[in-house]
């Protein structure tokens, strides 16, 4: 059996997850980002997407994240998240809604980058 | 002397006015255990984040001399004050006592001659600051539509906020707001949220930590950069919440004192009814009695 550690997932109405598991998936601003235990410390922003938890037994979890951070410190993988929702209740109209409401910021300010890097990212889920 | 019919009036009236502020009171407290729930549930989220604000700002300095929500850029010379209060009245000191504390920083920083502006988040605020400060006064923030607090709604004056700091309206930003100890006790709280305050604990227990080296991903600057505005906004978010949980104790232990003066108030009526309803029977007997007499 592989090694385990932390999960803590927050959002600010509440503690959305908090357990251990042997691999996280964080769709993270450059890339996806895999952890495993004894991961080396570490932080990074967090964009739209779905975070994936593989727990010890081999059960698999998929939760969407809006926008967060994900830290990585002495085993404990902290993300905090404006948004998490499972992925059983995402359809792709809540993606459509996500990204009509990013479109009408870009309205207003047309030329930014990250925005349209949201979605982007948003565009490629697929449910 | 009041007459009966003027005391049986007035006893039926206090009556009334005793319902209404007993059931202002089981409204509270059911009010309450929300809203305290949900600031409790938030609490991890606050504290998270500022292990992770810590984290980063520890290792960060900040290199260019840009405006930024971290470090402030040096000035400090206009003061934002966002004052949160309830939009309904009927709970005891809670308004007053937070606009007290406002009232006190703003002569505080006159004598500086320091710049302010207030934000009121909440009417009853407002209408306590206008008539002295209503110059000052540069938004109001009505709250009255919203039943539940939402994480959104905070994000809209945390929003509405950073942009007037872009546009170098103000330099600094402090927030006031009630803590929420226990339902007799609220704190009038001042907390400084532009620049972003951190609490270097000289004597801090976890040294170890200091020295963890993170990789960070973009790069410290953007993830600040990210980092920051979302951490005011839930700063505002905890404000609004410990405000709203303490509007609810406040009211409730108002709401609680006054029926109980009401009840006070009836036995007293009832005794003094009774008395005069005695000497007034006493009054007709020896009336009765004196006239048969006369005969």
């Amino acid at each position: 059996m592989s090694e385990t550690f932390s999960i803590k997932l927050v959002t600010p109405s509440k503690v959305f997850l908090e357990t251990s598991a042997s691999l996280v998936t964080v769709p993270a601003t450059e890339g996806d980002m895999g952890f495993l235990a004894n991961h080396v410390s570490f932080i990074s922003a967090v964009k739209p997407g779905f975070i994936s938890i593989v727990f010890e037994n081999g059960d698999e979890k998929s939760v969407y994240i809006n926008e967060g951070f994900v830290q990585f410190i002495d085993n404990n993988l902290l993300i905090i998240a404006v948004e998490l929702t499972e992925k059983e209740n995402i359809s792709s109209n809540f993606i459509d809604t996500k990204i009509n409401e990013l479109e009408s910021l870009l309205i207003d300010d047309v030329s930014n980058i990250k925005i349209q890097g949201k979605i982007e990212s948003l565009k490629s889920l697929s449910i | 002397m009041p007459s009966l019919d003027d005391l049986k009036k007035r006893i039926a009236s206090v009556k009334s006015t005793e319902k209404i502020t007993k059931a202002m009171k089981m409204v509270a407290a059911a009010k309450l255990r929300k809203a305290q729930e949900a600031a409790e549930q938030s609490r991890p989220y606050a504290d998270n984040m500022k292990s992770l604000m810590d984290s980063i700002s520890k290792g960060f300095n900040s290199t260019d001399d840009s405006k930024n929500l971290l470090a402030g850029d040096g000035n400090d010379s206009t003061y934002m004050l966002v004052l949160f209060t309830s939009e309904r009245g009927l709970c005891g000191g809670f308004n007053s006592q937070i606009s007290k504390t406002l009232k006190e920083k703003i002569i505080d920083l006159k004598k500086q001659n320091k710049k302010v502006k207030i934000i009121c988040v909440g009417k009853k605020g407002y209408d306590i600051i206008k008539r002295q400060y209503g110059e000052l006064i540069v938004d109001i923030i009505d709250m009255s539509s919203i039943k539940t607090i939402q994480y959104v709604d905070a994000k809209q004056i945390s929003d509405k906020i950073i942009d007037m700091y872009f546009n170098n309206e103000f330099d600094k930003c402090l927030i006031f707001y009630n803590k929420f100890k226990s339902i007799i006790s609220q704190i009038p709280t001042e907390q400084q949220v532009i620049p972003a305050e951190m609490t270097k604990d000289a004597n801090s227990e976890d040294t170890s930590k200091d020295n963890i080296f993170f990789e960070f991903e973009p790069n410290e600057k953007e993830i600040l950069e990210e980092l920051l505005p979302l951490n005011f906004a839930v700063q505002i978010f905890k404000a609004l919440l410990e405000s709203s949980a303490s509007e609810q104790g406040s009211r409730m232990s108002a709401m609680d004192n006054a029926s109980r003066n009401a009840s006070d108030m009836i036995d007293s009526l009832t005794l003094f009814y009774n008395r005069s309803r005695q000497a007034v029977i006493t009054k007709e007997l020896i009336e009765i009695i004196s006239g048969a007499e006369a005969v």
